[in-house]
């Protein structure tokens, strides 16, 4: 008898059999094709569009990461490396620029990051052609991301996947944690003498209660915040509160356009805990004297 | 499956600007240019002086090259971004580049790499990270000198937050350039435009952009 035809050899090949076959039927149970990609991270896309409170839809992109591990915000701070997405719609379709959710402010003094852990949806807002309601579209998103823990790994993936145009309510609690437009209670002014600008943010301090407020820049190229990273802490005077930002604009070094003043106000530090987006550009700033 | 490639949607998550130290607080406190000490390098001022051991066993010392542009880039053989795999900048061929393009501009200028990264990470050495570093470089095929930074002395003086992290220094001793050596995208070689502009004379543009990559693994002070 040949050796191969004995029984145990037999076995062997019958168990390598099923072992294969069973990977790909593993694989079909996903929500979507698993994307390859270094761990410990893993990315999705959601089956359905999500429905947000003001009506509009989104592409949901998941990640998940493996404890202890984080990815990285716009600006990612001292370190790391921002998470960037791309999605193709199909001919027709609108998108808007992804929605990051407000960042954690992760790190020590000395090396200070704005990220996520565990998991985060970046949210891609997708506007139908008029006149068209399939019952699904074929989206194509690609993300770069790094991950880090005492170590960091980079980490690419894409995948092609077919969503449900049938919207499903986007969760609340999930919803709560993108970035607001700034209340109009939020004063903005310019201070200028020469050498200095300083950005100032008022309000009352009722008008946002959590505690702490804190000022995150975004990275913008040609605009340097005094003070290197943040975050930049309001400061409480009887029934007002104050953001001081020292900030240079460096126009040679606005690779990207016209440098503008973006970041989060961050309203205390609690999961829920509300952010809103500032963007402007210095020019559109009134400026008072000092 | 049929897909019309419509490409619509961005993400414009590019970043510039070099942030520095972190810090909490009012960032207005301490603010004063006439008494603003340097506690890294900037734009325009003199550069750090600095005396390192090479892995080759050579002292480096940055007054050794007066009248000369240095390029001191922060290097880690084990972050992705810096040494390790096929996308980091080593890795990819693009330091490789710079180095060659950096020769064809300035045959006179000076490329270092620094390594800051503590003793212990990793289970090496500073030293033997040094080592690892040089191999890396080696087999990259653009050889440079290592420089290495145990307790993190001079990497703090300049800065540097993450490998790679990039400083240029022009021949009259003042820092040109800080960011990261090549753009996002890869299209655009920073440190190489840099140098062209120094030997031109000219302003160099950006002076700054935004370096992302592994945090440098400081020794505790």
């Amino acid at each position: 008898m040949s050796w191969w035809k004995l029984p145990c050899i037999r076995a062997v090949y019958a168990g390598l059999g099923i072992v294969l076959l069973g990977l790909p039927a593993a694989a079909l149970r996903e929500q979507t094709p698993p994307s390859r990609m270094a761990e410990p991270v893993k990315m999705e896309v959601l089956s359905a569009l999500a429905r947000m409170s003001d009506g509009s839809d989104a592409l949901v992109v998941r990640f998940t990461m493996e404890p202890q591990w984080h990815m990285y915000w716009s600006n990612p701070g001292d370190s790391g490396a921002a998470t960037c997405v791309t999605a193709a719609l199909p001919r027709g379709w609108t998108g808007g620029a992804p929605r990051l959710p407000r960042p954690q402010i992760l790190g020590s003094a000395d090396e200070r990051n704005y990220g996520y852990e565990r998991t985060f949806d970046v949210l891609v807002p997708v506007v139908a052609p008029v006149g068209s309601e399939p019952p699904s579209i074929s989206v194509r998103v690609h993300a770069d991301w790094m991950v880090c823990k005492d170590r960091c790994q980079v980490g690419k993936a894409s995948v092609s996947v077919e969503v449900s145009t049938e919207a499903v309510p986007y969760s609340p609690a999930l919803h709560r944690s993108y970035p607001l437009k700034l209340p109009p209670c939020v004063r903005t002014q310019m201070e200028e003498s020469p050498g200095e600008r300083v950005l100032l943010l008022t309000f009352a301090s009722a008008a946002i209660p959590q505690r702490p407020v804190r000022f995150v820049p975004d990275a913008v190229a040609g605009v340097e915040w005094v003070g290197g990273t943040g975050p930049f802490s309001a400061v409480e005077r009887g029934r007002e509160m104050t953001l001081r930002l020292p900030f240079r604009v460096n126009a040679r070094d606005a690779v990207d356009g016209p440098p503008r003043l973006r970041g989060l106000l961050l309203s205390g530090d609690r999961e829920g805990d509300p952010a809103y987006q500032f963007d402007v550009l210095p020019s559109d700033v009134a400026t008072v004297g000092r | 499956m049929r897909f019309t490639t419509a490409i619509l949607t961005v993400a414009t998550l590019t970043c510039s600007a070099l942030l520095g130290a972190a810090q909490q607080g009012d960032p207005h406190a301490g603010h004063d240019h006439s008494k603003h000490t340097h506690d890294k390098a900037e734009i325009a001022h003199a550069a750090p002086a600095f005396s390192l051991k090479g892995v080759d066993g050579k002292t480096y010392s940055l007054a050794d090259y007066k009248g000369k542009v240095v390029v001191l880039e922060w290097f880690c053989s084990s972050c992705p971004a810096s040494g390790r795999g096929e996308g980091s900048f080593w890795g990819s061929g693009k330091a490789a580049a710079t180095v060659e393009g950096l020769r064809k501009a300035d045959p006179d200028a000076m490329y270092f790499a620094v390594n800051s990264t503590k003793d212990g990470y990793n289970g090496m050495s500073n030293a033997e990270e040094g080592t690892a570093s040089a191999e890396v470089m080696s087999k990259a095929g653009a050889s440079v000198p290592v420089l290495l930074d145990a307790d993190g002395k001079v990497g703090k003086a300049y800065g540097a937050k993450t490998t790679p992290h990039v400083f240029i220094i022009a021949a009259d001793g003042n820092v040109a350039y800080i960011g990261a050596p090549v753009s996002k995208d890869g299209k655009t070689n920073y440190v190489v435009n840099a140098v062209t502009a120094l030997k031109a004379g000219k302003p160099v543009e950006p002076a700054t952009t935004k370096n992302e990559g592994c945090g440098v693994k400081y020794a505790k002070q």
